[in-house]
């Protein structure tokens, strides 16, 4: 525990172990002089450390997967890669998993917020979509298909789906809005954890032009995470965008600013 | 001469000759039944022994907080060291590979700017932030150049890890200067 306090009521606060009453504000009691607060020496590092561990054991596991490909270029190369980064993510989740219990699910469903979500997000990843294709045409002269690596799946669309939405949508939301988060509030105040977070996710997607607009929209995940005191939003959020991605490219719909 | 009225030290004693304002915190209208300072904890009407071990101790953990200060002050520093860098690669970058090359680079060198400009107020988020986004820079540039025979990511290792420790000292710096604050109420934005 990095920090321990004791309450105060309208009145004050009394000492735990004087009983002495103390005024409103007084950060020390006045008769047997121990504090209100009390932190402890490590206050923060453990937080920081596993933030910093999560991040760089996935960064390590993504250069890994991309280098040695892992069940080759196609579907189970994905598969493989997928089961790396969702087994570091669950081993981070089960040492907090008292915690992760509290931000899993909300506990009543807000059918309005709900409803923005299911609409506004496609309309944005349908604009992504179509400006990074466009992006990519334009400056690069090429136009990667993510859709591509399951070419040899038994159905490529599910698995794509698969692998491309509902996988990332989960495991990156667990472990961004998740873990990060909550041992982020421990050290920084709300807005800095959200900040810290986004930055942490957008860098580990290792795509630096790709930075302007995730960015942002782990801006709006992590708000989504901190107003709602859950991760529920933000993967169905992530969800729909991922899967909305994943359709458009199917479809051929990514390319409609570029024609 | 005039007898003292205020508190102080001399040759390693303290003198209370105002018992309402507090010897440390110079907090004012304590009263004989506060034994301890409410708001530094510091035995106003203790006995001198406890008086003493508890200035030695203040002033140690003083001398702490400086110390994380410096080091957090630094943060922003180093931050910019590694924008004007990074803004140098561009230049090369756009001179040898060309201008989209040099373009993106400094995407990177404006993201340092920011968090260099951030560092200045909230030096614990941007230290962890640019030392994430700076170590991925140095990992991926290594990992990926060795995996394509190109070396060049060895360069200048020496600065690199220099400018991790300075992130590091920055990121450890900044939760102790936070937690003196929390503790102790001590801004680090007044400290000297």
């Amino acid at each position: 525990m990095d920090e321990s306090r004791i309450e105060e009521t309208p009145q004050g606060w009394d000492c735990q172990h004087c009983s002495q009453s103390n005024a409103l504000g007084a950060k020390f009691c006045t008769r047997c002089g121990k504090p209100r607060f009390t932190f402890s020496s490590e206050f923060g590092k453990k937080s920081v450390y596993s933030v910093l561990a999560l991040y760089f054991l996935l960064l390590i596991a993504i250069l890994i997967i991309y280098l040695a490909e892992p069940g080759g270029s196609g579907w189970m190369g994905q598969f493989y890669g997928s089961l790396i980064l969702a087994i570091i993510t669950l081993v981070f989740v089960g040492i907090d998993f008292a915690d992760f219990k509290k931000y899993i699910f909300p506990q009543r469903i807000k059918g309005k917020l709900l409803l923005g979500i299911i609409f506004l997000t496609p309309v944005f990843s349908f604009l992504v979509s179509n400006s990074v294709t466009w992006v990519n045409i334009r400056l690069f002269d090429q136009n990667p298909v993510f859709n591509d690596s399951f070419f040899d799946a038994p159905h490529p669309l599910l698995f794509a789906i698969l692998f491309n939405a509902f996988f990332p949508a989960f495991f990156e939301e667990l472990a961004f809005r998740g873990v990060v988060f909550s041992r982020g509030r421990g050290v920084f105040s709300l807005k800095q954890t959200i900040v810290v977070s986004s930055v942490l996710f957008t860098f580990l997607h290792l795509s630096l032009l790709s930075f302007v607009w995730i960015f942002p929209f782990s801006l709006a995940l992590g708000w989504l995470r901190a107003r709602y005191r859950t991760v529920f939003y933000s993967m169905i959020m992530h969800l729909l965008h991922n899967f909305t991605a994943v359709i458009l490219e199917h479809r051929g719909w990514d390319l409609f600013l570029v024609s | 001469m005039e007898p003292r009225t205020d508190n102080y030290v001399k040759l390693g004693n303290i003198y209370i000759n105002n018992p309402s304002e507090c010897f440390i915190c110079k907090r004012n209208g304590l009263t004989p039944e506060e034994y301890y300072c409410a708001e530094c904890g510091f035995p106003q009407n203790g006995t001198h022994d406890e008086m003493k071990a508890f200035y030695i101790d203040y002033v140690n953990k003083n001398q702490d907080f400086n110390e994380s200060v410096k080091n957090l002050k630094a943060t922003s520093t180093t931050l910019f060291v590694i924008a004007a860098l990074t803004f140098l690669g561009a230049l090369i970058q756009f001179t040898m590979s060309g201008p989209l090359e040099g373009i993106i680079v400094s995407v990177l060198a404006v993201i340092f700017v920011g968090l260099g400009l951030w560092a200045q107020s909230k030096p614990a988020p941007a230290a962890i932030s640019g030392l994430v986004i700076y170590v991925s820079v140095v990992i991926l540039d290594l990992v990926v150049g060795l995996s394509e025979g190109d070396a060049s990511g060895l360069k200048g290792m020496a600065i690199k890890v220099v400018i991790i420790i300075f992130l590091i000292r920055g990121v450890m710096g900044a939760l102790k200067a936070e937690k003196y604050r929390k503790e102790k109420g001590w801004d680090w934005t007044k400290a000297e």
